[in-house]
């Protein structure tokens, strides 16, 4: 797939191929601003609370009030839903009120940005054409006039002249559909001694229009001076007039912000002048001259050593390295990615804190997925475009220089880096973990690391399939954000939620461990597996591009480069699966006695163990027809290959095979007459295959890629047709390959015996007894005014830092025990409301109803944290008029 | 002073600053009302440079403009402030932290229609030297400088 020629080397890769990653850099650039401001609208509004001691909220909140002061009214089955119409006032106008005040630094910015044109006409700027009558001047304005239509067609560019201003300058400036491009009267006047440079700058200002810099980054500098102004002075005043003895503490804190704002803005902006220079010296002629203009570029002097990094331009010999050799604008740069990372690190907080107070519902779900996916798409701008950018380097046979691990490292570290400048909430700051459990917190980055190496791999994988044959690389590359920001987004958002979770239970290994299996397992993050393993194979399903196309790798007028297009094995990866769905067909009618003499047992899980072990056998299966498809499709180079068609074809064969196993469930529980009738056990069809089918898929991906995987380094072991010059035996790279391999088949097997533990193993032990102990609990006598009001939330929230590494595995019976925990604790607060979310817990407790026991717990949880966390305030002044 | 030269005729601002720089500089002269009018609407921008402007480009070797030197050195000998005018076109020129700190107000350009009085020979030896100062101080090679004191001196002296 690579292109051929020795003479590759010399030529210049073309990096306007695929679209930069710059502009995701600036748009991430933009959220974390508004996301900086967010946090300081936030800490003025909650040193206003402090300061007025105006529980806002809760006089907004009557229905709150009476409902912790009468609750005996209230029916216990109703109280979680009229719990959630009493807080949707509190929490939406919590979120609402620093979401409101964002609306003021928004609209500064867009008045800033705005105007910034009539900024530059202050200064008396005139047409081109009007600034002199002259014959020399008229062949100055054909000259420059033609280089302008020939550098941004169609973009009705204005040339004006800045007449006061004696150097040799240019400026690229102005609004959508109204750019210009602003020279000084220096250079009109040096046209005449020395075109070939003063005609360098312009083609350089005309490339930025070309690159769409002007209006970006003109919106990004009106945005960060409007944070300055509206956020970072307000909460400077703020902080000295009512809490001065915080106000070193806070000067310190927005430094960072602020430097840290900066020095992303500059370095973004230092790679669109490199982009620029290219674009103009896109010729072996142009590049010559524009390399004599930037030796004499003013800029070079300015900030000599290292405030180099406060330039919004390069240093003349990165320019000068650059301009010969573009490809350098092509490679993965960990510092880009540490830019992303902490921009990241910096803005999820806020948002993240905000959307889950205007999540009234309290469904954890769209309070992480929501925001995860926002910065999952702007995440995916940087890290899958620069991905794919460095693709393009080994795609023109100039070798790869993608260090996949330093890129994800430097991702991570901006991520922490920049959470630490913008602590909203201690439960969601990674520091929090990192300071109770250093190492917890540590191993819970290294989760991130690994999260983020994966998605690199991917979009490498996913960049080589797409891009060979492409005729729209552009639109193609712009896909592939969209797809990756939905696969990366929930993870990140699930990383986030991650901390909270440890954070508000309790910063312990176990806790860890379950709240990272917990995350693997996760139904809709599997699904992301999925769409990731699908997005790639269907890269090969696309028609062949036409003779003669291919991509423009070089620049110079380099002729395109024809790639070869990856063939797709979906037919033979999916015979291995369809024999699976086969065998287990037939062989299912072995495990019917099982499941008969279980279904005897009434009440005591035996059934449910039986229906387990039957879904065992069909993961067992499935992951024996992945490794099968690995051996099938895979082979040198295409383990990523083999593994996503593994993927594919799993979750195709998930449908097909919880549909056997459903019919083997429903014969062997009603028999062959009654089996169609009790087929759905009671449910609509639709709803219990899919559950079935989301079963096996959940517990055979891992298994079943990681066996592709290995299936495909066997069919690599295997002797390629034409022999090679022998060269003499490389032992490191045999032993290293020995070793990879023998470590790869053993992780192979353990996960296929983990899996085999996971869905029978654990069961026999279980037995069904969770019902004995929920009904214990939940049984227990309530201690009326045994707990102040704030320690119950305490235990309510530490219940949940009991579990233990097993219980990692048996997540859903443990969450019961768990559940009624909570309920039995906070039913011994002498906090009403607490009590009656109580009552209303033991009655859905009782009735078996798992979604009420979800709803309650996360409403009890939800109250904790309005009454208890950051946002506490004297709720008793508002109930009971003595109180206060 | 006299507000007309020997042969009747009112010498005006821009004319004479016309011809000079048409003389020093006979390229910079097509440009003059432009250059006159930016100079006039703001006279700081005139001795400054610009800063890491935006998206921006700028070459080190600039081409320092006659026009606004004339101007102020023209201003100052008609409204009899010539002293003050170069002095503070020097701390404009002055590369020191405090003047880039905090700028002083710049010389004052006078209206395009300012009638210059007739200087005495000593007065228009002191302008033209004025002019040959700013103009080195601003860059300006010493041959251009040199032309354009010599251009000032025949002008203002009438020999011309």
């Amino acid at each position: 797939m690579t292109a051929a020629g020795e003479m590759v080397s010399a030529r210049r890769l073309n990096p306007f191929t695929l679209p930069s990653s710059t502009t995701s850099r600036f748009l991430i650039l933009i959220t974390a601003t508004v996301a900086c401001s967010l946090y300081l609208a936030l800490f003025l509004f909650e040193l206003r609370l402090r300061v007025a001691y105006l529980p806002e909220h809760v006089r907004h909140a009557e229905c709150l009030a009476s409902l912790r002061s009468g609750v005996s009214s209230v029916e216990p089955t109703l109280l979680v839903d009229q719990y959630g119409e009493c807080t949707a006032g509190v929490t939406a106008g919590e979120a609402l009120l620093p979401i409101g005040s964002l609306v003021v630094p928004a609209l500064f910015a867009l008045l800033l940005y705005a105007f910034h044109p009539l900024w530059a006409f202050r200064r008396g700027l005139m047409a081109l054409a009007e600034v002199s009558g002259g014959e020399a001047h008229a062949e100055v304005v054909r000259k420059f006039t033609s280089i302008a239509e020939e550098e941004a067609p169609g973009k009705n560019v204005r040339l004006l002249v800045d007449p006061g201003r004696g150097e040799v300058a240019g400026r690229a400036l102005g609004l959508p559909r109204r750019h210009m491009v602003v020279l000084s009267m220096g250079l009109i006047l040096a046209h005449a001694t020395t075109p070939a440079s003063t005609e360098a700058v312009l083609r350089h200002e005309l490339a930025h229009l070309r690159n769409r810099d002007v209006g970006i980054a003109h919106f990004t500098v009106a945005i960060w001076w409007s944070f300055l102004l509206t956020a970072c002075v307000p909460a400077l005043v703020a902080t000295a007039i009512w809490i001065p003895g915080d106000l070193l503490a806070q000067c310190a804190r927005l430094a960072v912000m602020t430097l840290v704002l900066w020095l992303a803005r500059t370095a973004v902006l230092r790679a669109r002048e490199h982009h620029a220079d290219v674009r103009a010296g896109d010729t072996a002629e142009r590049q010559e001259a524009m390399a004599a203009a930037i030796e004499t570029a003013s800029s070079n002097r300015r900030y000599p050593g290292p405030l180099r990094f406060f330039s919004s331009h390069p240093a003349l010999r990165y320019r000068l390295d650059v301009l010969n050799e573009p490809g350098r604008l092509l490679r993965l740069d960990q510092w880009e990615m540490f830019s992303a990372g902490s921009l990241a690190g910096l803005g999820f907080a806020p948002v993240y804190h905000s959307y889950s107070q205007l999540d009234t519902e309290g469904l954890i779900d769209t309070r992480f997925f929501t925001p995860g996916l926002m910065f999952g798409l702007l995440i995916s701008g940087v890290l899958v475009v620069a991905v794919w950018r460095a693709s393009i380097g080994r795609l023109a046979g100039h070798g790869s220089r993608m260090s996949l691990w330093w890129a994800s490292a430097g991702f991570t570290v901006g991520v922490i880096a920049g959470q630490y400048a913008a602590m909203i909430r201690a439960e969601v700051w990674i520091w929090t973990l990192a300071f109770v459990n250093p190492l917890v917190g540590l191993a819970y980055c290294l989760v991130l690391l690994l999260i983020i190496r994966a998605f690199l791999s991917w979009a490498k994988a996913c960049s080589a399939a797409w891009l060979a044959g492409s005729t729209h690389p552009r639109t193609i590359t712009l896909a592939a954000v969209a797809v990756s920001a939905v696969v990366i987004g929930p993870w990140l958002g699930f990383w986030f939620h991650g901390i909270a979770t440890i954070v508000q239970a309790g910063v312990t290994w176990d806790l860890l461990v379950v709240t990272v299996v917990t995350m693997v397992r996760y139904t809709p993050l599997l699904l992301t597996i999925a769409l990731a393993c699908a997005y790639l194979v269907a890269a090969g399903t696309r028609a062949g591009p036409a003779p003669g196309s291919g991509l423009r790798l070089h620049l110079d007028d380099a002729a395109p480069v024809p790639l070869q297009r990856l063939p797709v094995h979906l037919v033979r990866a999916s015979l291995p699966f369809a024999v699976a769905c086969c065998l287990m067909a037939v062989g299912g009618f072995a495990l019917h006695p099982m499941l008969t003499a279980a279904r005897r047992q009434a009440g005591t899980g035996q059934f449910l163990e039986a229906v387990y072990v039957t879904m065992g056998v069909a993961v067992g299966l499935l992951a024996l027809a992945a490794l099968a498809a690995g051996i099938l499709v895979g082979g040198r180079g295409s383990g990523t290959w083999a593994v996503a068609h593994a993927g594919v074809m799993l979750l195709a064969a998930a449908v097909p095979m919880g549909l056997v196993i459903l019919g083997h469930v429903a014969v062997a529980e009603c028999g062959w007459e009654r089996a169609g009738t009790c087929f759905a056990q009671g449910a609509p069809p639709q709803v219990t295959i899919g559950n079935y089918a989301t079963l096996t898929y959940a517990y055979a991906i891992y298994p079943g890629l990681l066996l592709a995987g290995c299936g495909s380094l066997i069919r690599a072991r295997r002797r390629p047709p034409v022999p090679e010059p022998r060269r003499g035996v490389n032992r490191p790279v045999v032993a290293s390959a020995t070793i990879v391999i023998t470590l790869a088949l053993a992780a192979g097997v353990y996960g296929a015996l983990l899996n085999w533990r996971l869905t029978v193993g654990a069961i026999p032990t279980a037995r069904m007894t969770w019902q004995r102990a929920v009904m214990e609990a939940a049984n227990q006598p309530i201690k009326p005014g045994s707990i102040p009001q704030l320690d119950a939330c305490r235990h309510a929230l530490g219940v949940f830092a009991s579990p233990g590494v097993r219980d990692a595995l048996n997540t859903d019976q443990r969450y019961y025990v768990l559940a009624a925990g909570l309920i039995n604790h906070v039913a011994s607060s002498d906090d009403p409301a607490l009590r009656a979310m109580a009552q209303a817990g033991y009655i859905w407790l009782g009735r078996g109803r798992a979604d009420m026991v979800t709803k309650v717990v996360t409403r009890v949880l939800h109250y904790c944290v309005l009454v208890g966390g950051e946002h506490q305030v004297d709720l008793r002044a508002s109930v009971d008029p003595r109180a206060s | 002073m006299a507000l007309e030269s020997e042969n009747g005729s009112v010498r005006r601002l821009d004319d004479i600053a016309r011809a000079i720089v048409a003389e020093a500089a006979p390229k910079e002269a097509e440009y003059f009302p432009a250059i006159a009018q930016a100079t006039r609407r703001n006279p700081r921008r005139a001795f400054r440079g610009g800063g890491d402007d935006l998206l921006g480009f700028s070459l080190a070797d600039a081409v320092t403009l006659l026009t606004p030197i004339v101007l102020t050195v023209l201003t100052g000998a008609a409204t009899n402030t010539l002293t003050q005018a170069v002095e503070r076109t020097s701390k404009q020129v002055s590369k020191s932290v405090r003047e880039r700190i905090f700028p002083p107000r710049p010389a004052p350009i006078a209206d395009s229609e300012t009638v210059v009085p007739v200087l005495d020979p000593a007065q228009v030896k002191e302008t033209a030297q004025a002019v040959e100062e700013i103009a080195l101080a601003l860059g300006v090679d010493k041959a251009t400088a040199l032309r354009l004191r010599q251009a000032t001196f025949g002008h203002l002296s009438g020999e011309r």
